[in-house]
């Protein structure tokens, strides 16, 4: 080869090499890419995004465990016969495990280390939270003579919400609810917020403040269950059916500054159910009928759908990241991926 | 080989054998599929067997409606229109027809103890829903608005059009007379007989007018265990003892009373149970709201399904709704009563033109329920309910507040 027909070639590479990084650039940006996290044994649920770690709660035939993912590590920092909620904080997770016959409200460091029982709890958990330090629980409490009438407030099944901050559980308040399920959304200005799904032959939700020193103040009320996230801004947002139409596949997100308590919708026709997460790209929404998630734009008031590989199956939101899972056959193991929001 | 094979073969013993073949697996797929063993009472308990027998279920009647006139299953507060207005937990519920001058007409309002918004509401003939008493959970004598509950249950309608509200939560039987609320008997939760604020009450959560007399009350303590008579000065006695908490009362004489947890109805002192339902004869167990019916018997509900039903000579016909055993089906849709769904009914009264309004918990509304032979005439008045004036409950004659 002659020297002229060796730089021809070497442009000729070098123009096809950057053509390809170009091209590789471009497709990472508006394509998601799967990154491989972890290998779990069943499908993380509740997943949130501490820091840089994952947390989530895996749920077998044979147990439950709290896992935390730290760089790519999975470490099972709890395992119970059941746990009815986990809250991850950045210092401290708090969790209510049952063994035995004995619920109680555990913490320790998200590394599994430090564990201790905050208390034992006279009824089912139906929700715990923490900020690291202050430690929230919220628990059934049967009446002391069960009665067929219990669909009437006063004499049905109640939710009490208990707080430890130095060691010392104390009653913050109590609701007269018969909750199925719940959850104790966070603490602003002087007061928790709790979200429950109702135990009623017609399922709804209802969203509470609940204050130390005030009766509670139902924040907002929905037909079917819901689920609800605080962010950092102090806004609630939950999922609800749809205002806009009557099929019960579409639902809405729904909004409320503490504040004024005035909901309102921040986002209409959306696949019905889901959780709606905290990221940096805003309110995403991940799980229930839908196959993809959904980013609420809260200007055009819609929901976007986030473009997902089709063997990917989103379970939760934080940072740039959604947590997916691959819907590949694998006989008792899933593996679980991020995808990074273009 | 092959040549061997044709020559060693008969192609008639090859037909049979494919001839016993074939009828073998004929007979095996026949005996898997098809035969059926002869079981007891001739019921065949094959592979082909029925299921073993569901949940017994009697529907309502298909010439009943069922409506819903205010309220939707989304839990909230919110005053206006029909389904537009917004309920948590309605219970008790009380209609009253009034005279309005205006209108030269009687009017007809439903009171509605809405549970958990610690609110009093009326419903006007047109579907409007408005408050006339109550704010935040608390305790607060006052004016209307400001005006404090925690979860009351039951409301009633006194002779002078004053409205009477067992305060569950409370432990209390409140007054609103003049746009102001008063409390009429009972302080901290307890049992005392007395006058006023001496007088102690545990969970009242249901209170009627006393059809015998019309100048006292009965109220459900059910907390005590009790039914307990209270004069409209405010004294209460002790009341009657029962084996389990009651926990609705009915306007008549003599008064009734529904006691889910004992499984009995009591009319007056006469235990009413052992009540079946429908053709199919399910078992009443837990019986719950009840009003005396003009027509006869009693309209009641059970205190765990999402049906209305017509109680007559020890049977219960289902008049709307669904009634399940085991289980319930419980839900909300207006339609024909054979395909309505209600929720469990806290409370139920009858209006003049003889149709059943319903406190419908579950679905946080309230319902009408149209049964063709107890509807009056349009425009007529039900003998016993005469238009009353003058008001002293401080909502405008024929008006809503």
């Amino acid at each position: 080869m002659t020297r002229g027909a060796w730089r021809s070639a070497l442009i000729w590479a070098a123009l096809a090499v950057s053509a390809g990084v170009a091209g590789f650039a471009y497709v990472s940006r508006t394509r998601p890419v799967a990154t491989s996290l972890c290998v779990a044994e069943a499908v993380p649920e509740e997943a949130r995004l501490v820091g840089t770690d994952w947390v989530w709660l895996e749920r077998t035939k044979d147990a439950e465990a709290v896992v935390v993912v730290r760089q790519g590590r999975r470490n099972v920092i709890a395992r119970h016969a059941r746990i009815a909620g986990f809250w991850p904080a950045a210092s401290r997770i708090a969790w209510a495990a049952l063994d035995g016959e004995t619920w109680t409200i555990r913490t320790s460091r998200p590394d599994g280390s430090d564990t201790k029982v905050v208390t034992e709890c006279p009824g089912r958990p139906l929700a715990v939270w923490t900020s690291g330090t202050d430690i929230a629980w919220l628990i059934d409490v049967p009446t002391p003579s069960k009665t067929m009438a219990d669909f009437i407030p006063t004499l049905g099944r109640k939710a009490e919400l208990w707080r430890s901050r130095d060691g010392q559980p104390r009653r913050v308040g109590e609701l007269a609810e018969a909750f199925t399920t719940a959850q104790i959304l966070g603490y602003r200005e002087g007061a928790f917020l709790v979200a429950g799904v109702r135990e009623e032959g017609i399922r709804c939700s209802v969203l509470y403040v609940v204050g130390p020193h005030l009766a509670p103040i139902r924040l907002a009320g929905e037909a079917g269950a819901v689920r609800a996230m605080l962010s950092s801004d102090g806004q609630v947002y939950w999922t609800a059916p749809s205002r806009g139409s009557n099929s019960l596949l579409t639902g809405c997100i729904r909004t409320a500054d503490l504040s004024s308590l005035l909901p309102e919708t921040v986002a209409d026709w959306l696949p019905a159910g889901g959780t709606p997460n905290e990221t940096r790209r805003g309110v995403v929404v991940t799980g229930g009928g839908s196959e993809t998630a959904w980013r609420i734009d809260p200007e055009r008031r819609i929901g976007v759908p986030i473009p997902m590989l089709p063997d990917q199956w989103p379970v939760g939101a934080g940072g740039d990241l959604l947590l997916t899972v691959r819907r590949a056959k694998m006989p008792g193991k899933v593996a679980v991926n991020t995808v990074r929001m273009p | 080989m092959r040549k061997g094979l044709q020559s060693n073969v008969s192609p008639r013993v090859v037909a049979v054998v494919l001839f016993v073949l074939l009828a073998a697996i004929q007979a095996w797929w026949w005996r898997a599929f098809v035969w059926r063993p002869p079981g007891k009472g001739g019921v065949s308990s094959g592979p082909m067997s029925p299921l073993p027998p569901g949940p017994q279920m009697e529907l309502g009647r298909e010439d009943v409606r069922v409506e819903t006139i205010a309220g939707a299953p989304d839990p909230g507060y919110a005053d206006g229109i029909g389904r537009d207005a917004r309920f948590d937990a309605p219970v008790g519920i009380a209609v009253d027809t009034r005279h309005d001058p205006t209108a030269r007409r009687s009017v007809t309002l439903i009171f509605v103890a809405d549970s958990r918004n610690h609110r009093i509401r009326i419903i006007s003939e047109a579907g409007e829903v408005t408050t006339l008493c109550g704010s935040r959970e608390g305790y607060a004598d006052g004016p209307a608005s400001a005006a404090q509950f925690r979860f009351p249950s039951g409301v009633a309608v006194g002779p002078a059009g004053e409205l009477y509200v067992a305060d569950s939560g409370n432990h209390r039987i409140r007054v609103v007379r003049n746009g102001s609320v008063a409390t009429l008997a009972g302080g901290a939760r307890g049992f005392a007989a007395g006058r006023g604020s001496m007088a102690r009450f545990d969970t009242p959560t249901s209170i009627c007018l006393d059809g015998s007399s019309g100048a006292a009350l009965w109220v459900a303590d059910a907390g005590n265990r009790r039914v307990r008579r209270v004069a409209l000065d405010g004294t209460a006695d002790a009341g009657r003892v029962l084996p389990s908490s009651p926990v609705w009362v009915a306007a008549g004489s003599p008064v009734l009373i529904a006691s889910p947890d004992g499984g009995a109805w009591f009319d007056g002192s006469r235990s009413i149970s052992g009540i079946r339902v429908g053709t199919a004869g399910i078992a009443l167990q837990h019986p719950g709201a009840v009003a005396r019916c003009p027509e006869g018997g009693y309209i009641a509900a059970d205190a765990t399904q999402g049906a209305l039903l017509w109680v007559r000579d020890g049977s219960a016909q289902v008049l709307a709704g669904g009634f399940q055993d085991p289980g319930s089906m419980r839900g909300w849709r207006d339609f024909a009563g054979d395909v309505a769904l209600l929720g469990r009914i806290g409370g139920l009264a009858m209006d003049p033109q003889g149709r059943i309004v319903v406190a419908d918990t579950d679905a946080n509304a309230v319902r009408r329920v149209h049964v063709p032979e107890l509807l009056k005439p349009i425009g007529g008045t039900a003998a016993g309910t005469p238009a009353r004036r003058p008001r002293a409950d401080g909502l405008r004659e024929g008006g809503i507040r």
